[in-house]
């Protein structure tokens, strides 16, 4: 081949190389854009959300009884047991779900560590860690 | 003379409570019936809705009438479980030598609750309910469970195990602050 040629044949290819690089960008810039914000936030690992974890009362107990989260979690206590049970703040009961009726279930953001109970029946105790 | 008198009563009682099981484990007493578990169920919960509902009405004790409001609660809360479960079934609670005996051991407490007062009767609530409470477990446990033959029934009664235990431990340690 000539040397001549050579350069065509070069030149061709870059710009077709540019063009179809080109293309691509745009096609990119669209698909993005077309991409809805929340498939966005779940492949992308710098994007945080928020959990819902969730705690089984049966049996009178707590399952788990110690659950560890990350604040600003939230935690769902559902009442599968035979009879009522309530969600109270151990010690200084500041807080409490009132009575969970057999079958309800009560949430609540988290936003430290704290250790709880049922105040109807004490000795029934659980724990939330919130790891940092 | 007189504590004599009330301790070998107490004693006789709790004798009789903890003989109910092995009574009828043994080769005489005849075999219950699901309609008949269900009748002892009903009845042995419902007994002790009534000694709550007594110590609600004599005591002054706040932790006590707490307490008593939760065995209320409790037990009225399983009575309907084992009836709405009963009816489910189509299965009518028939009454039997267990729930007849403990019928009859009832009336006899709560003659006897009935006739303290004050720290008396907080101490005869609060030991009666250890000691029935242990009765009852021993006999759900040995008794009831093994011979039930329908498994929700069978469910039900193995699911209010934890409870009882949970309640007998509330009940030694309100008789130990007493």
């Amino acid at each position: 081949m000539k040397t001549g040629n050579v350069w065509k044949v070069l030149s061709l290819s870059v710009i077709a190389f540019l063009l179809l690089s080109n293309l691509s960008f745009v096609e990119s810039q669209k698909l993005l854009a077309s991409t809805p914000l929340s498939s966005f936030a779940t492949i992308n690992p710098c994007v945080w959300k928020n959990t819902k974890h969730t705690v089984i009362i049966k049996g009178m107990a707590f399952d788990p009884a110690e659950l560890h989260v990350h604040k600003g979690d939230t935690i769902v206590w559902i009442n599968k047991d035979i009879v009522p049970h309530n969600i109270t703040v151990f010690p200084g009961d500041e807080w409490t779900s009132g009575t969970m009726d057999l079958g309800s279930s009560w949430e609540k953001s988290i936003s430290k560590t704290f250790d709880y109970y049922c105040s109807i029946h004490p000795t029934m105790k659980g724990k939330i860690i919130v790891d940092p | 003379m007189k504590t004599i008198k009330i301790t070998s009563v107490a004693l006789l009682f709790v004798a009789a409570l903890f003989s109910m099981p092995l009574m009828a484990q043994d080769q005489s007493t005849p075999t219950l019936t699901d309609p008949e578990i269900a009748s002892v169920a009903v009845t042995a919960n419902q007994i002790d809705v009534d000694y709550g509902k007594i110590a609600l009405e004599k005591s002054q004790n706040e932790e006590l009438k707490k307490f008593a409001q939760t065995m209320i609660d409790d037990h009225n809360s399983i009575i309907d479980q084992a009836v709405a479960l009963a009816t489910k079934l189509g299965v009518t609670p028939k009454d039997n030598a267990v729930s007849k005996s403990l019928m009859d051991g009832a009336d006899k407490t709560k003659m006897n609750l009935e006739s303290k007062e004050g720290e008396d009767f907080d101490k005869a609530y609060i030991d009666n309910e250890v000691s029935y409470h242990t009765a009852v477990i021993s006999t759900i446990k040995d008794v009831l469970i093994p011979q039930t033959q329908n498994a929700e029934l069978k469910d039900l009664l193995q699911s209010v195990m934890p409870l009882l235990e949970h309640h007998l431990e509330m009940a030694k340690t309100a008789q130990s602050n007493l």
